[in-house]
């Protein structure tokens, strides 16, 4: 299987800091973090088409304040999740719908919590279902107790009856039997009917079927991983300088894109980098090579490649032109901040095999 | 509990824990020697504080941390190296202190000399060689 690699740049005419996004062909809608405006750019046409401002309602007087995942199901019907609750909203900025989700109690938080942990598992909506997902995850336990891996990390609300239920999707047994430092986060991806988990430490996945409730259970390893994972002594736990090292030193899984346009699916892997190279230089997280594998629709193993070291990974997507990945420039400044900049210069990544669509 | 709810990816956000220093840590701040000479054209010859801020990274450099900084008296000569250009944490260096002299990481060179930290770092030099360090 082959590839290409070309360049689309696609340019922002404000000011711009978001934190999430979501591709919805032919729009990307960024959420701006400091205005709380989802910014609606057409890809194709390049430039901004809406800027809908969210309700102060939704992000004032919490803590910490904000939207911490939306999903839009089209203009009218825009979900978004805050620290406390689910809201709807349409394009005008208008409550249509609001639930309660998370209440503290006097002093501590419910044993379960709904709410995009990390940053990386927004919210869903399946109109089939009316059912509204998101991840959940302990409210009591810290993130280096056991306890905490051995919640489901997935549940819906059917919106019939607002009432939460949880998938039986666990993170795999290592996060239980070791303590993985920072390396601790759940991915989900959705295709046309099920839900795709992936988890940081492990090559394996979990796929849950949303219309009859099946699990199963795959390995979707890069050929071109280079090391095992090597769990990190508890002693650490409080050590901030040694997680970000161990995060450094160890491969990372993060997270799975389904492309529809091609049904197939690419999996994110962060390799391992030694922490010090033979000059006497070091390396930094900035210095991982990402690797992308390309999965056929019954995860086999279609290919990898190494991209190198200039992505933010998380800033992501499938087109019909292929996988948009967010690139780093080479100015320094620019690293640093390239969330603010005026130009998001996205790789595309078209692969040809098979199975494609093009 | 506010950290199990809060505690996200170091990539997106970058927390502020207290830690004890490990021993570990040693080569790696012993490079600041390396690199204010050979980045910055600076030897320290007596003894100084070197005080690295992550101004780059999220809430590391907050007032409530700048404030304890700024609470452990100095050696005799105090340098700052700033990892990225901020007119507040400048601003707040040349109100507290008298003497010092600041550097910035302009080109983000720090890390290649293993100075990457998620904290900010003092280190107490004297004559070229490290004497302590501490974490804030």
């Amino acid at each position: 299987m082959s590839y290409t690699r070309s360049s689309d740049t696609i340019p922002i005419t404000a000011q711009l800091s978001f934190s999430l996004f979501q591709y919805k062909h032919p729009f990307i809608y960024f959420l701006n973090a400091d205005s709380n405006q989802l910014i609606v750019i057409n890809s194709e046409q390049k430039k901004m088409v809406a800027n809908i401002q969210i309700p102060q309602s939704l992000y004032n007087n919490t803590d910490p304040g904000g939207i911490h995942s939306f999903y839009v199901h089209n203009h009218d019907s825009i979900f978004l999740q805050d620290l406390y609750g689910f809201s709807i909203i349409d394009s005008a900025g208008r409550i249509k719908y609001h639930k309660t989700i998370n209440s503290p109690g006097l002093n501590h938080w419910p044993p379960i919590l709904y709410n995009n942990i990390g940053g990386v598992f927004p919210m869903y909506y399946d109109a089939t279902l009316n059912k509204l997902f998101t991840r959940q995850y302990s409210g009591e336990k810290m993130m280096n107790e056991k306890g905490f891996y051995t919640i489901k990390v997935e549940a819906n609300m059917d919106l019939n009856d607002s009432i939460m239920r949880e998938l039986p999707v666990e993170y795999p047994p290592l996060y239980v039997k070791n303590y993985c430092g920072e390396a601790n986060l759940a991915f989900r991806e959705m295709d046309d009917s099920a839900n795709i988990y992936s988890f940081m430490a492990s090559p394996d996945i979990v796929i849950y079927n949303r219309y009859n409730g099946h699990v199963r259970h795959l390995t979707a390893k890069s050929k071109l991983q280079n090391q095992g994972f090597k769990p990190l002594s508890l002693e650490y736990s409080e050590d901030m300088n040694r997680k970000v090292d161990h995060m450094v030193e160890n491969p990372l899984y993060m997270k799975i894109i389904y492309d529809k346009y091609r049904s197939c699916y690419y999996r994110m892997l962060l390799n391992g980098k030694e922490l010090k190279n033979k000059d006497g230089s070091y390396n930094t997280f900035s210095d991982k090579e990402l690797i992308v594998s390309v999965f056929d629709k019954d995860f086999q193993l279609l290919t990898d490649v190494n991209l190198g070291s200039n992505y933010l990974w998380n800033y992501s997507f499938a087109t019909p032109k292929g996988l948009y990945i967010l690139k780093i420039s080479n100015d320094t400044y620019i690293k640093q901040a390239t969330i603010n900049e005026k130009n998001l210069i996205f790789d595309v990544i078209n692969f040809n095999n098979g199975h494609a669509r093009m | 509990m506010k950290r199990t709810l809060f505690s996200t990816l170091l990539i997106l956000t970058m927390g502020m824990h207290a830690c004890k220093p490990k021993d570990e840590y040693k080569e790696r701040v012993a490079g600041i020697v390396s690199y204010l000479h050979k980045e910055h054209n600076y030897s320290i010859d007596d003894c100084t504080s070197v005080l690295v801020l992550q101004a780059n990274k999220c809430n590391v450099c907050n007032a409530e941390n700048l404030q304890k900084i700024a609470a452990d008296k100095p050696l005799n000569k105090t340098v700052f190296i700033l990892s990225a250009p901020d007119d507040s944490i400048t601003a707040f260096i040349n109100s507290t202190y008298s003497n010092q002299k600041i550097f910035i990481d302009e080109k983000n060179i720090m890390p290649k000399y293993g100075l990457s930290f998620i904290q900010n770092l003092r280190a107490d030099i004297c004559h070229g060689e490290l004497q302590s360090y501490h974490f804030y």
